[in-house]
């Protein structure tokens, strides 16, 4: 599976994250188990090193971002905001 | 017989009850008064009937709905209550009835007595049930928070959730949190956020203050809006000592603004040091399953070179079954020659039958012979099945076979990767050998 970081909205990008890390424990135990041939182990392994690289990449290409929710006619609309400086 | 028309000092029943009324209800307009509440009962009008009552004396009373619908608790039999009534005589009966304008509890605060009844409530419908606890996403896109911008509040919360995990989406609600009617605006926006789905976390936040200042989140409308929200919600209200019912409503409730910061983001140093201790073991399980394979590689390559004392084995063997055949033949050539020795004396002793000696000579020195070739057959024939059993394992068989050794500064090539475009490349073939140049190499597939 593979997954660029740049073609998901920010919300798969979370989903991901966590998703990927689990495949990423999967993968460890399955290695741990022992019982695949080495060949596949290897392919395994690999995938394991591109997943923890996706895992790396996706964390840092989010972007902290702030917003206000104003209510207008039963509806939230979203404004660009900053807290004022204390 | 009393005449009623003419003596002034006798009543009409309706007289003395109205005069009465005018005397109780002028001198009793306003009173406070204290009391237990007992016998209450609410009519289908919505006015509540009840008796007040202490040790000594007890008073039939009234609370019309409007007036109940203000209270921000709930009427209870056995409730200590101190009300503003006025007395109002009920001509029909003649009775006289207090009719509160406002009641309030008496020995505890109502804000304090609205907590409690409306705990119970909550809790006997199952609200703050843990079945119903939400689980928090393990990292969230975009976290609402709902408070009041003005405070410090939004500030503590911010700080942290930024400083764990810089790439989150903070969309704030800023929203009054105390005074008459805020429940009300929380709960709609817990509404809205869900209806638009716009994060899929929600923090309830407010600082600290007096339990009349909370009393907005011990709202049982935002109760309701809490317990129907989808979106997980945590709550951070007042210090850290302070309970609401929000509070137990709520997913997860965080002690402080700062807490709740750090129960909605993960620290992103510590997913990455987790990524990265997974991606260490991953490398070392590897080299580990990879150093099994080598230690097996090698196990079998040791019996490989094991090979060559099989055949030294073969060798000795057939050395062995030479010289046994020989010896045995040489003894059996000597016991020939001793019978034939001790015949040759027999038969000089008895000379007259020589002529037949000499026949059965002849035939036995033909029978000897042979024996002799035959075992000697035999030999020869054990001889070359064991000498060409050794050349099928000598590596010059092999080469008679068509294979060739590849071998660089005399070194013998196994894997491709051992050598580059351009070396040259000494090919030893069953007879003769070759001088190659390599053009170019190909790694074969597994």
């Amino acid at each position: 599976m593979k997954v660029k970081a740049g073609g998901f909205s920010k919300k798969m990008a979370t989903k991901n994250i966590e998703e990927l890390i689990k495949n990423l424990e999967k993968i460890v135990e399955m290695l741990e188990e022992n019982k695949l041939p080495v060949e596949e182990a290897m392919k395994k392994f690999e995938e394991g090193v591109e997943i923890s690289k996706e895992c790396t990449s996706l964390l840092d290409s989010m972007e902290k971002k702030m917003t206000l929710l104003l209510q207008k006619n039963d509806k939230l609309e979203e404004k660009e905001f900053d807290l004022p400086k204390k | 017989m009393v005449n009623t028309n003419n003596d002034t000092n006798v009543y009409s029943v309706s007289k003395l009850v109205q005069e009465v009324q005018v005397l109780l209800e002028e001198k009793f307009s306003i009173v406070w008064i204290y009391g237990e509440i007992s016998n209450l009962f609410v009519a289908v009008s919505g006015h509540s009937y009840f008796t007040l009552k202490d040790e000594e004396s007890q008073i039939s009373s009234i609370i019309f709905k409007r007036q109940n619908l203000k209270l921000n608790f709930k009427l209870e039999n056995g409730l200590q209550i101190i009300g503003l009534a006025r007395i109002s005589v009920y001509k029909p009966k003649g009775a006289y009835q207090l009719v509160f304008e406002n009641i309030e509890p008496y020995g505890i605060g109502s804000a304090q007595l609205h907590f409690e009844q409306t705990k119970k409530k909550l809790q006997g419908k199952g609200y703050f049930d843990e079945q119903h606890k939400k689980k928090l996403p393990y990292i969230p896109s975009s976290i609402a928070i709902i408070t009041s911008i003005s405070g410090s509040v939004i500030y503590d919360f911010v700080d942290v959730v930024f400083r764990r995990f810089s790439g989150v989406s903070i969309k704030v609600v800023d929203a009054r949190v105390q005074g008459e009617g805020a429940d009300r605006d929380i709960a709609s926006s817990i509404k809205l956020i869900n209806e638009q789905k716009l994060a899929d976390v929600i923090v309830l936040a407010r600082g600290g203050g007096s339990i009349e200042d909370l009393s907005q989140f011990n709202s049982e409308t935002l109760a309701d809006a809490i317990f129907l929200s989808n979106i997980p919600i945590v709550s951070a209200i007042g210090h850290e000592t302070d309970f609401t019912i929000s509070d137990f409503v709520s997913d997860i409730r965080a002690g402080t603004p700062s807490i709740a910061g750090e129960i909605v983001v993960p620290d992103k140093k510590y997913i990455k040091e987790k990524i990265a201790s997974i991606n260490s073991n991953l490398a070392s399980i590897m080299f580990g399953i990879l150093e099994k394979r080598k230690n097996r590689v090698k196990e079998l390559q040791s019996k490989l070179v094991y090979r060559p004392i099989k055949t030294d084995s073969f060798k000795i063997r057939l050395d062995d079954l030479t010289a046994r055949l020989s010896s045995s033949i040489k003894n059996r050539v000597r016991e020939l020659k001793y019978n034939n020795e001790t015949l040759k004396l027999k038969i000089f002793k008895s000379y007259p039958n020589l002529k037949e000696f000499r026949f059965k000579i002849k035939d036995l020195k033909s029978n000897l012979l042979f024996l002799i070739k035959k075992r000697v057959n035999f030999v020869k024939e054990r001889q070359t099945f064991f000498e060409t059993k050794i050349n099928a394992l000598n590596p010059t068989g092999i080469l008679q076979r068509g294979y060739a050794i590849t071998k660089k500064e005399d070194k013998v090539i196994r894997d491709v990767d051992e050598v580059s475009v351009g070396d040259v490349l000494d090919i030893m073939l069953a007879k003769g050998r070759l001088k190659c140049k390599v053009e170019k190499t190909y790694k074969t597939r597994k």
